[in-house]
């Protein structure tokens, strides 16, 4: 082929140019430490490099919403911790209460220390977070979450806030509630069930405790009727020299039956009654609607029968037994409480592990898509300045010949 | 043989041709480095009556080589002028520092930040910062674009010029060669062809050409484009290309006009090849459906944002507003329309991002209607770039006619909604003509004029609107399992079907004033058991019982669909009142209540942050204008759009390579042909140095002999 003296030239220019554009090349891969320079060197791999940091970024959100939460988490246990160590100690004061050799002088000493705990127990109640805000409140947050009303004539420590929780996102599907409101921990406590004789015909005298409080409360919560009230009657009839009928006033349905002895103690359903009569007399009791006493009332109800001089025996006992039940049930929803936090805890810590791992291999994915593989970088480096050299060393050979030299 | 010549005009003429070589290869020589030039050869015939006659000097060349070289300029100019425009979108997209991906994910992050810790201003401050340099960041881009459109017109006007220059240069070539040629029937005008030649190549590569060779043989070239269309003619006349416009003014395109001739032809600019083609194709294919596609983007994350914000209740403890603005797009009018100065306004409807496309919209009037508001009948279609109407997966236009009882009411301020998520506005009211058509382009040059609407922190509603509280004495293990917001329009009394329950003034309905004018807003739930419930307003008042309920979710849904529920609740009077819901888990007892308010003082609240703050992981936005194909989010729709650059440069990128490759391997066969070797020049000299001697000294013998005869006969 003929090769005129321009395509020499332009043939040789050519080599060196596009040598020292590949160099050129690696040359800035290897120092931004990028393989992929612009979305066209890899148009696929550079969409899921978007893709892998905005899940990148995602996960280092999500680790700081984990420990935001696992701190908030840790702050609720240690207030709900501190709580059932007052109410066990609450618990040994009652127990050492009801000992029979305890004079009025010891009971008044005994209500100093309740009425201490009370405060206590009320302080945590309206604990604040770091930022000032009530954590039992809910979304109200920026007012306490319970307030004590002296003069009022039901709870006097009452809720003010809402069943609001927060939720904290940990992970693209997981969030968990960052805090427990005060109603389920505090509030939604059931004082001691209770019943009560309404009326009665014909018998001398009739009266009645509760003896097995487990057997009467389950016999309540499957026949408490709260949309009717009536429904919640029951009428003891005694109807044989030795036996009383028990039977639920508005539908006849006959509950039970008993031996009787008239002023003999009988058991049903957890309640012992004492009646005085003969055949024919009735008794009405009707089982009571349930209250809800949070631990500082119920405490308060307890430091006011102690300091009661006037109290009498059976309504001092009755007030031990209440404060027992009420203390008893708001440790179980403490506990039940710190127990829900420590499992959160745990699922937070395993969602962070899982993030990790995922952020790992996140990181090694998007890694493997845009980053230089340095080993490689840098021999193709050499490779390639190898070429431009020939080529600059050829380009002198080639051009450098012509016939001219040779015509004297 | 007859030769009748003497020696020495056989002498005289051998010197002649001598000379005349020597010229050529010195010729040759000295051109060596001139562009364009194309090596001359000069051949001789034999006199018949003895010595060297005639001689023609001619340029060496391949005419197939030359059209290759022509063909393969245009090819790798397209690809260069496509290549080198879209890697400096492929650079500014595929950029961390002008991510728009980065600092979507630094917005949504910061308003996970504040949902942790609502009540905190600093948190929520940083939201509205990070909203504000989300935007800036698409508008910063969208900015970039808007110069490179503006940019790419400049260039299409000068290689334009450049065209009609060269188209104008080689008639006249043409018309000296054709006199150039009369006068000297044995030289070629060799310099001419290649001035010519030079204006042909430099034109092919600004557009795609064919040439053919003038058949009466007087030496002129026609030229035509590859579509057919001719740009230099036989009769000396020729075409040029002039700029076009429609509705948009700054899209340009392209018309052919002869000189003197009447007539214009619209040209397929995307076809014509070469530079201009390749610009054309540059602006079509890349840089266009980018602008639109991110404008969807910053259309579709501020108005979901919005969206989400309006369900929520704000630190001030009123409904959320907006955060950003909806910039209103202004709908060009057609030329052909009767009153050009009239415009139809456009933006985003309320909650349409996820309906939004990156379509242009048509919208036609077919009649306007007199009336208190007047009303028009018209056409929305939306449009491909190229002006057809988009088709759906199933081939169908997508197209909307509003007449009748849906016809739009036209009226300034009064903005109606729209297929494809927009809402239009006919300001002028009775001021239009029946067809009257405009071009509205919403998501074009969008994203810069979003604003961050509120300064304030307090605005941020990451709260939820509605409480739902137990009763006290509830005895039922039913707990609530989550709240949902939907509509939170305000307007009292509420006759707009958009109305919700909510009365704007911290509550909801009360009887009386919900819609209707009988019972209120649903305000408690009630079990009668725990598979029956009744719903009550706010004084209590029965509104509707459900029975048989096999869920506890969404209770009032549920209960619309009871015949007690009132009439004047649903559809067609309210489209989603009240506008909130709930859902409860656990097993209800009967007389367990469950009471739904207004959140007030609800501040530590951020049930409504998280569904915005989760908005980056929905799938929100239309994938494509035919609304076929799964939805993708934000960042996925964003990543797409690299992609897609990083593709076409990608493919460009090969295509130059190959453009290079081959235009290289035609230039080669080219220049073997008609380039000057020196060698072979430097041979030539030696070689006809010797015949120019042989010659003289062929003249010397016939003197000499001359001589001779004379002597003798002295």
């Amino acid at each position: 082929m003929r090769i005129s003296t321009g395509q020499l030239f332009d043939r040789s220019i050519r080599a060196v140019l596009d040598n020292q554009d590949n160099l050129s090349n690696v040359q800035q891969q290897l120092s931004t430490g990028k393989k992929l320079l612009r979305p066209s060197d890899d148009p696929v791999g550079s969409a899921q490099v978007i893709r892998l940091t905005e899940e990148i970024d995602l996960i280092a959100q999500y680790k700081k919403n984990n420990n935001l939460l696992t701190s908030s988490i840790a702050q609720e246990e240690t207030i709900l911790s501190g709580v059932t160590d007052n109410i066990q100690k609450a618990r040994q004061l009652m127990i050492q209460a009801g000992n029979g050799i305890i004079n009025v002088a010891d009971r008044k000493a005994i209500s100093i220390e309740i009425g201490q705990i009370r405060d206590q127990i009320f302080g945590a109640m309206n604990s604040q977070s770091a930022n000032g805000e009530y954590i039992f409140a809910g979304y109200q947050s920026a007012t306490p979450a319970f307030s004590y009303t002296a003069g009022a004539s039901g709870n006097k420590y009452s809720f003010e806030g809402d069943e609001g929780i927060n939720d904290i996102r940990i992970s693209n599907t997981f969030s968990l509630a960052m805090n427990n409101s005060g109603q389920t921990v505090f509030e939604d406590v059931y004082a001691r069930l209770d019943s009560q004789i309404t009326s009665s015909s014909g018998v001398t005298s009739a009266s009645t405790k509760i003896t097995a409080q487990n057997e009467f409360d389950q016999f309540h919560k499957q026949n408490y009727d709260p949309v009717t009230p009536a429904n919640n009657e029951y009428q003891i009839s005694i109807t044989g020299a030795n036996e009383v009928t028990i039977a639920n006033v508005s539908s006849g349905t006959v509950v039970g039956t008993q031996a009787f002895t008239s002023g003999t103690p009988f058991d049903f359903k957890g309640q012992r009654f004492t009646i005085e009569g003969s055949v024919g007399d009735t008794v009405n009791y009707s089982l009571e609607k349930p209250v809800k006493k949070n631990i500082a009332e119920t405490l308060n109800d307890f430091y006011i029968s102690l300091r009661d001089e006037s109290i009498s025996d059976s309504d001092y006992a009755q007030a031990i037994s209440d404060a027992l039940i009420g203390v008893d049930n708001s440790f179980t929803s403490i506990v039940d409480s710190i127990s829900g936090l420590g499992s959160k805890m745990n699922t937070a810590q395993s969602v962070l592990e899982s993030n990790l791992d995922l952020e790992i291999a996140h990181k090694s994915a998007r890694a493997e898509i845009e980053e230089v593989d340095y080993a490689e970088a840098v021999s193709e480096l050499s490779k390639q300045e190898a070429a431009l050299q020939a080529a600059q060393a050829t380009f002198a050979k080639v051009t450098g010949l012509s016939l001219f030299d040779y015509i004297s | 043989m007859i030769r009748t010549a003497d020696l020495l005009s056989i002498a005289r003429s051998g010197v002649e041709a001598s000379n005349q070589l020597l010229s050529t290869t010195g010729n040759n020589i000295a051109n060596v480095n001139t562009e364009g030039y194309v090596r001359e050869r000069t051949s001789f015939v034999a006199e018949l009556t003895g010595g060297v006659g005639q001689f023609t000097t001619e340029r060496v060349m391949n005419t197939f080589a030359q059209n290759q070289l022509r063909r393969d300029t245009t090819n790798l100019a397209e690809h260069e002028a496509f290549w080198s425009k879209t890697a400096v979108l492929d650079n500014v997209f595929g950029s961390e520092a002008n991510s728009v991906s980065s600092s979507m994910s630094r917005f949504f992050a910061s308003l996970q930040t504040a949902n942790d810790d609502p009540t905190n201003m600093s948190a929520r401050q940083l939201v509205l910062g990070d909203a504000d340099s989300m935007i800036k960041q698409m508008g910063t881009i969208s900015t970039f674009l808007t110069d490179k459109a503006r940019e790419i017109n400049f260039e299409f006007q000068a290689s334009l010029n450049k065209v009609n220059s060269l188209v104008e240069s080689i008639a006249s070539f043409n018309d000296s060669i054709r006199i150039a040629q009369a006068n000297n029937r044995n030289d070629e005008p060799g310099a001419l062809m290649n001035q010519r030649d030079s204006a042909i190549l430099e034109l092919s590569s600004l557009v795609s050409i064919e040439t053919r060779n003038s058949s009466n043989g007087d030496g002129s070239v026609m030229i035509n484009l590859t579509s057919g269309e001719s740009l230099v003619m036989q009769d000396g006349t020729f075409s040029v290309l002039n700029v076009n416009n429609s509705a948009d003014l700054n899209y340009k395109s392209l018309q052919l006009t002869s000189n003197g001739k009447p007539t214009s032809l619209n040209i397929a600019e995307t076809e014509l090849g070469g530079t201009i083609g390749g610009l054309f194709r540059y602006r079509d294919e890349v840089l266009e459906p980018s602008r639109r596609e991110l404008g969807q983007i910053a259309l579709a994350v501020t108005e979901a944002v919005n969206t989400q914000n309006r369900a929520g209740m704000d630190y001030d403890q009123q409904l959320g507003g907006e955060i950003f603005t909806r910039p209103i797009s202004v709908a060009l009018g057609y030329p052909e329309n009767t009153d050009s100065t009239s415009v139809v306004n456009g933006r985003i409807s309320k909650g349409g991002a996820s309906e939004i496309t990156s379509a242009d919209y048509q919208i036609e009037i077919h009649a306007v209607n007199a009336g208190v508001p007047p009303t028009i009948d018209a056409t929305v279609s939306l449009l491909n770039l190229d002006g057809s109407v988009v088709k759906d997966a199933d081939g169908n236009e997508i197209k909307q006619l509003y007449a009748g009882a849906n016809a739009l009411t036209a009226q300034s301020g009064t903005f109606n909604e729209v297929i494809g998520g927009l809402e239009l506005e006919f300001s002028k009211g009775t001021g239009y003509s029946v067809d009257d058509t405009f071009l509205l382009q919403p998501t074009k040059d969008v994203a810069d004029k979003i604003e961050v609407f509120t300064t304030r922190p307090e605005d941020l509603a990451l709260a939820s609107p509605i409480r739902i509280e137990a009763g006290d004495d509830n005895l039922g293990g039913a707990e609530l399992a989550s709240t949902s917001v939907t509509n939170t329009f305000v307007e009292n009394p509420p006759v707009d079907p958009r109305s919700s329950g909510f009365d704007g003034a911290g509550g909801i309905h009360a009887p009386g004033s919900a819609p209707g004018g009988g019972v209120g807003a649903p305000a408690s739930v009630r079990f009668t058991s725990s598979t029956d419930y009744e719903v009550l307003d706010s004084a209590g008042t029965l509104i509707t019982t459900v029975t048989g309920i096999l869920s506890l979710d969404n209770l009032l849904t549920q209960a619309a669909g009871t015949p007690g529920w009132p009439a004047a609740f649903n559809a067609p009077t309210m489209n989603d009142y009240p506008g909130y819901d709930f859902s409860l888990k656990g097993e209800p007892k009967a007389g367990d209540t469950f009471s739904i308010g207004y959140n007030g003082n609800g501040l530590n609240d951020n049930r409504n942050g998280l569904i915005m703050a989760n908005l980056q992981n929905e799938n929100g936005m239309q994938l494509n204008n035919a609304g076929s194909g799964d939805p993708v989010s934000f960042h996925e729709a964003y990543a797409n759009i690299v992609g897609d650059i990083g593709q076409k440069a990608a493919n460009a990128d090969v295509a130059v390579k190959a453009g290079e490759a081959l235009k290289l391997q035609s230039k080669d066969w080219f220049d073997s042909v008609s380039g000057v070797s020196l060698d072979e020049e430097a041979a030539n000299l030696v070689r006809f140095q010797q015949s120019y001697a042989a010659a003289a000294r062929l003249l010397n013998t016939a003197q000499e002999m001359f001589d001779t005869i004379l002597s003798m006969v002295r």
